[in-house]
């Protein structure tokens, strides 16, 4: 079983999305990071491969090393360090995940992100790569003011949904050049549940009600299987995506249910051929 | 500091005989390698269009084996497409440019190209093979898009007058239109709407001259005779900008060693691009005021719409009434009927190192100075916007003095003009109700004669015994003569910071302040540059002139401060500093007279819809649903996806980011010329 260092963390990740399948993008992007350990899951209608490793850097991103006491009885210092060409560097973790067309990567910290994720896409210059990203307007729309939205399963026997649980909107009053009022942030389990949830997104749902240009520019989201939670992520309006992946990786194990049933809502996923973690401004600030 | 900007230049050896370099050393070290070779050199600065964050300037190929030329119209997008498709090692060797031949690949061999074709099989290309440096010249291909378009676009019927006087005006009119018809085709497409319109006017002004020369022919007037004067110089006027147009905006076209660029800087592949940008930027937010006309709403509505402006300048205090509303309610513009503008007049855009930064009748100019430096405030296309707001208010005072351009009457203020302004002071009552064109006229009045009292001061005994006469019309005429820039200044700096700053206080006064350090006005009047600004920062505040003026000094210090602590300095601040402190009361006496325009300005020229135009926060990739300059996308390392940006919003998002010493690179040359690759897109 992969077990990450930085399991308390949320971790930021980006996702890759290929024509055909994206397997030779996952085997490049592992290779690239230190002590790669790949590991296959399968059920009847996808197999995902799970990459862990390391990236290396001289830079801490941490803000207090960790001592974690290991099954021998050694102990372990998180980040754990290494000596490479005479310089002690600190080893974070990596994590791909490949099923079908989709490469997830992901890291725990932003920062480290934004090294990480540029070196993975000079790497990967010439081989058509682009990011998926979400029109999250289009999504709050179509979860409208109920923030719910029942989806199809791919194995039939569930009932899916998508519920709203972090929504972060920007209000610009063009009309009156005001700036009493520029943000609002909502997190919850269900904001779809709440009166303040359809409330402030009313002038999205119908911008005629309003004199306020309301944009949502992060939107956090869980994916219910028979209501039960099974992955969730945040994400903003570039393809920066928040995930938490839990112990053993469920978490992202499922997070490509939550991509498949995201793609099957119409217009709401496009493509980007910019690295967006160049562009990840509120969705940092919402982490912070 | 790292430098980006890269020079290629060819260097001419013969006849067809081209020696080809790129350099990143000083242009002026390749003219002087010129004049001893001998040797006719063109050339142009060419950027590397994908930096790495973090990493310096990608080294120059050590041999040219090949250059490519991609006449994309929106380079921005084409870059979009083609970075998923480039190696490493080829992103290195991708360029932009600010001429037509706006990106540029370094060896990149035709097969290579021709793989590339969904993202630039759609623009014109030329590739130049190269050996040991020279251009093989008869092998060199020339490609351009066959015509997808099948619909009929009806040509244009150029002007034409057989008056001795204005024939070479119109021939000359007629040969730019022909050459921009030819090359918009190619090049810039939308704009063949603009010279349909610049049609339209010059055939108008010819006819308007034509029937003044019968009425000439029966021994009419000097008005008449000052009438045709004006047509004359606006037929000028349009001729000129057009064969500017021509000379900046075509040359640089496909094949690219056969029209030399005017800009001897930019000499191989001219500024096309940038020419475009600037057409782009004036574009854009003439689309947006179009929408709905100041002087359509001045001459249909206000003039009967009866409402007062405050007479009592002394007495004005400003209120609840005049703060921007915060409700659902419409300003006043924008209530009524539509009132689209009805014959548009496209400002016809082009590069001037004479004129700088210049808006008249027909034509607006950006600085040439802009093409190295527009990421500098001096320079910065912000300015632009403020010309292009001096048309804005141009229209509104013919509107409200009713007189057009070409008008030439006798006196500067009519009779009925000078009779409803003494009518409206003699009322007896506050608030004589009259009409609210009327009252508006009135109040600029008002304001030139205070600002005449505040700049000659009279003995109090004089001033009583002047209270009890009439102002005759010509002491008023005067006034207004003297003070109406002041007042038109004040207008625009309320257009520009309502409509092009989003009414934010600090980017505005750290922007006007970090460029008008520059020049040298402030420095000859720094009293009334501090007022001007200090009073538009305060308008639709709502507050007491005492509050609005304090208010407005804290904003003032606070961006002093900010652009001191960014590293823009100059003993000009000092000097303000020193006014605010020992000339406190002057200073609000004149603020006094400036609020009382700018606000009411203020209550009766805001616009919600024209200001949600010129935002495009809804369509603009680069937004974030925020008109503010620190929440804008702006980024060297994103490249464009479909939508086109906000120019207003774009340029002055960069330049909050020179304010703030925020770019993330420290070339001047390469930001300029990447702000005017994206907005050319």
């Amino acid at each position: 079983m992969l077990n990450p260092d930085f399991l308390d963390r949320t971790y930021t990740a980006e996702v890759i999305k290929t024509k055909l399948d994206a397997y030779d993008i996952f085997k490049t992007i592992s290779e690239l990071i230190l002590d790669s350990k790949t590991e296959r899951y399968s059920d009847e209608f996808s197999a995902i491969s799970l990459c862990h490793g390391f990236a290396t850097s001289p830079r801490s991103f941490h803000r207090f090393p960790r001592i974690v006491r290991l099954p021998n009885g050694t102990e372990l210092s998180i980040p754990r360090q290494k000596l490479i060409r005479g310089k002690s560097v600190y080893l974070y973790d990596v994590i791909v995940g490949h099923c079908k067309h989709h490469v997830v990567i992901a890291v725990p910290f932003h920062d480290l992100a934004e090294e990480v994720f540029q070196k993975i896409d000079q790497s990967l210059a010439g081989k058509g790569t682009r990011y998926e990203k979400l029109d999250i307007t289009a999504l709050v729309i179509k979860l409208g003011s109920s923030g719910e939205a029942s989806l199809e399963s791919a194995k039939g026997d569930n009932m899916l949904s998508l519920a709203v649980t972090r929504c972060h909107l920007a209000y610009a009053d063009q009309q009156n050049k005001t700036s009493h009022l520029q943000q609002i942030r909502m997190n919850g389990s269900n904001l779809g549940l709440t009166e303040e949830y359809k409330l402030l997104i009313r002038s999205v749902l119908d911008n005629s009600q309003s004199h306020w240009t309301v944009t949502p520019i992060v939107l956090g989201f869980a994916l219910l299987a028979n209501g039960v939670r099974k992955s969730s992520a945040i994400t903003d309006l570039h393809g920066n995506f928040k995930l938490w992946i839990a112990p053993g990786l469920r978490r992202l194990l499922r997070s490509f249910s939550l991509l498949a049933a995201l793609e099957s809502i119409e217009k709401v996923t496009s493509t980007t051929s910019n690295l967006p973690i160049l562009r990840a401004r509120s969705i940092r600030e919402a982490e912070e | 500091m790292s430098q980006f900007t890269r020079y290629l230049a060819a260097f001419a050896d013969g006849l067809d005989q081209y020696r080809i370099q790129v350099s990143e050393s000083s242009p002026v070290e390749l003219a002087q390698r010129a004049i001893q070779a001998s040797s006719e050199m063109r050339y142009s600065p060419i950027m590397p269009a994908f930096l790495s964050r973090g990493a310096g300037p990608p080294e120059i190929p050590s041999e040219v084996k090949s250059v490519t030329f991609v006449f994309s119209t929106a380079p921005y997008q084409t870059l979009g497409s083609l970075k998923p498709l480039l190696a490493s090692d080829e992103l290195r060797l991708i360029h932009f440019t600010l001429g037509l031949a706006s990106l540029v690949f370094l060896n990149f061999n035709m097969e290579r190209i021709e793989d590339l074709c969904d993202s630039i099989s759609m623009f014109p290309l030329e590739h130049w093979p190269v050996n040991q440096g020279m251009v093989r010249v008869h092998e060199i291909v020339k490609k351009i898009p066959e015509k997808t378009c099948c619909t009929h676009e009806p040509v244009i019927q150029l002007p034409a007058s057989f008056h001795p006087e204005l024939r070479v005006y119109a021939e000359q009119i007629a040969a730019s239109l022909q050459a921009l018809w030819a090359s918009y085709e190619t090049y810039f497409k939308e704009e063949r709407n603009t010279l349909r319109q610049i049609v339209a006017q010059a055939n108008s002004l010819i006819e308007h001259h034509t029937e003044l020369q019968q009425t000439l022919a029966n021994n009419a007037g000097i008005l008449e005779q000052k009438k045709a004067n004006a047509i004359r110089a606006g037929l000028v006027e349009i001729s000129a900008a057009l064969s500017y147009a021509v000379t900046q905006g075509t040359s640089g076209s496909l094949p690219v060693l056969s029209s030399r660029s005017p800009f001897p800087h930019h000499s191989l592949l001219g500024i096309g691009g940038a020419v475009r940008a600037i057409t782009k930027y004036t574009r854009s937010l003439e689309r947006a005021f179009a929408s709905r006309s100041a002087y359509e709403v001045i001459t249909q509505r206000y003039s009967k719409l009866q409402l007062s402006v405050p007479k009592m300048l002394s007495a004005y205090n400003s209120g609840p009434e005049y703060k921007f509303p915060t409700s659902t309610q419409q300003e006043h513009f924008d209530l009524g009927p539509d009132c689209p503008e009805q014959d548009p007049i496209p400002l016809i855009a082009h590069f001037s190192l004479r004129h700088g930064f210049m808006e008249s009748k027909f034509s607006v100019t950006a600085a040439s100075e802009a093409l190295t430096a527009e990421s500098m405030p001096p320079w910065t296309l912000m300015t632009l916007s403020h010309e292009i707001m001096h048309s804005r208010v141009r229209s509104i005072f013919h509107a409200l003095f009713g007189k057009t351009w070409d008008d030439a009457a006798h006196s500067v203020l009519s009779e009925n003009e000078y009779d409803e302004f003494k009518s409206w002071i003699a009322a007896v009552e506050p608030e004589q109700r009259m009409n609210l064109r009327s009252s508006l006229r009135n109040m600029v009045l008002v304001f030139c004669d205070a600002v005449e009292l505040l700049s000659n001061p009279v003995d109090r005994a004089d001033a009583e015994e002047a209270e009890d006469e009439d102002l005759p019309v010509a002491k008023l005429s005067e006034r207004y003569s003297r003070h109406k820039y002041m007042a038109i200044e004040l207008m625009v700096h309320f257009h520009d910071y309502y409509f092009i700053y989003a009414r934010q206080p600090l980017p505005y006064l750290m922007s006007i302040w970090a460029s008008w350090i520059k020049v040298a006005p402030p420095y000859a009047r720094p009293l009334e540059y501090l007022t001007r600004s200090l009073a538009t920062v305060a308008s639709g505040t709502g507050l007491d002139k005492k509050a609005a003026f304090d208010q407005a000094k804290e904003y003032f210090l606070e961006a002093v401060d900010a652009l001191k602590a960014a590293g823009t300095t100059s003993p000009l601040y000092e000097e303000l500093q020193k006014l605010l402190l020992e000339r406190e009361n002057e200073l609000r006496a004149y603020f006094e007279a400036c609020y009382y325009l700018i606000d009411n300005v203020r209550l009766f020229f805001a616009s919600g819809t024209i200001s949600e135009r010129v935002d495009a926060l809804r369509f603009d990739p680069l937004a974030e649903g925020s008109t503010s300059p620190e929440d804008y996308g702006y980024s060297i390392y994103v490249y464009g996806e479909g939508k086109p940006v906000s120019p207003v919003r774009f340029a002055l998002a960069s330049l909050f980011k020179t304010l703030k010493r925020n770019h993330e690179i420290d070339d001047t040359q390469w930001l300029s010329a990447w702000n005017l690759m994206v907005i050319s897109s």
